[in-house]
């Protein structure tokens, strides 16, 4: 059984392309504090878009996903472990960390 | 079952006088108008109407109306039982919005908070907080909702579709 905090990239939304390139983007920028040049780039993946976050030459593929009380957390690389990345303005410094 | 256009757009000006008083009139314009072309037409003929009164124009309204045209309700409905989502806009004021006869199956074992990660609420919330074919909505203040603050079933009292209010 699939852990609760998986990330479905999956599911049918009820959105366009445009619209989950454009949600993942808004998503990014608040959490991590900066503009997505500053982050990386997005990519769709099925029908979700995902972040793509380049560390040390290797890109890693994050998404977000929101909890039952509203936060929306985000996963990197599949993983079923939300990323502990803080408040914004020390979220992009934690997010480089944990990747590293 | 399905929404369908109304025959009429209305523009509704409201207007209040010296004792506080308001009341509002409506010039009504063919649904077959775009609603770019309504809103210019609303703020031609608003004008022409606020220069017949003494009383002062507050503010008016474009509404188009899309209605039910097979109505039926499930029989579990109740419009009173209403889902509550709290708002933050970009500026720290709060906003919400009373979603009326909220499915229970949305709600979490406790019976009172949305569960937002049912589907149906992730979508909603997603749409509100990040935007829809490229509009953001916003707050009264027109701060952009960033936020979901607290999602929850509330009883709340409505009136009856048809009632009408005794003075």
């Amino acid at each position: 059984m699939a852990n609760a905090f998986t990330p479905d990239v999956s599911r049918p939304r009820p959105f366009t392309e445009e619209d989950s390139i454009g949600h993942t983007r808004k998503y990014a920028e608040r959490a991590f504090g900066a503009p997505l040049s500053e982050i990386g780039n997005i990519e769709m993946q099925g029908t979700r878009a995902a972040l793509v976050v380049p560390v040390n030459g290797t890109n890693h593929i994050l998404h977000w996903q929101r909890q039952p009380g509203g936060q929306v957390f985000w996963f990197a690389d599949g993983s079923d472990e939300p990323l502990r990345i803080g408040p914004p303005a020390r979220a992009l410094a934690a997010l480089v960390a944990a990747l590293s | 079952m399905s929404l369908v256009l109304r025959p009429v757009h209305k523009v509704v000006c409201t207007f209040r006088d010296n004792d506080g008083k308001e009341a509002s009139t409506e010039v009504m314009v063919p649904s077959g108008t775009t609603a770019a072309n309504a809103v210019t037409f609303a703020a031609a003929i608003v004008p022409l109407i606020a220069a017949l009164s003494d009383a002062t124009l507050v503010g008016y309204n474009l509404i188009l109306s899309y209605v039910e045209n097979a109505f039926s309700a499930p029989g579990r409905s109740d419009v009173e039982d209403k889902g509550f989502f709290n708002f933050t806009p970009a500026n720290g004021i709060r906003t919400s919005i009373a979603v009326p006869s909220i499915l229970e199956t949305l709600l979490q074992p406790n019976n009172q908070d949305i569960d937002q990660t049912a589907t149906a609420v992730d979508d909603f919330i997603t749409a509100m907080t990040a935007g829809l074919s490229a509009i953001q909505p916003a707050s009264l203040s027109g701060s952009d909702i960033v936020g979901v603050l607290s999602a929850y079933k509330q009883n709340r009292r409505s009136h009856k579709a048809g009632s009408v209010r005794k003075g």
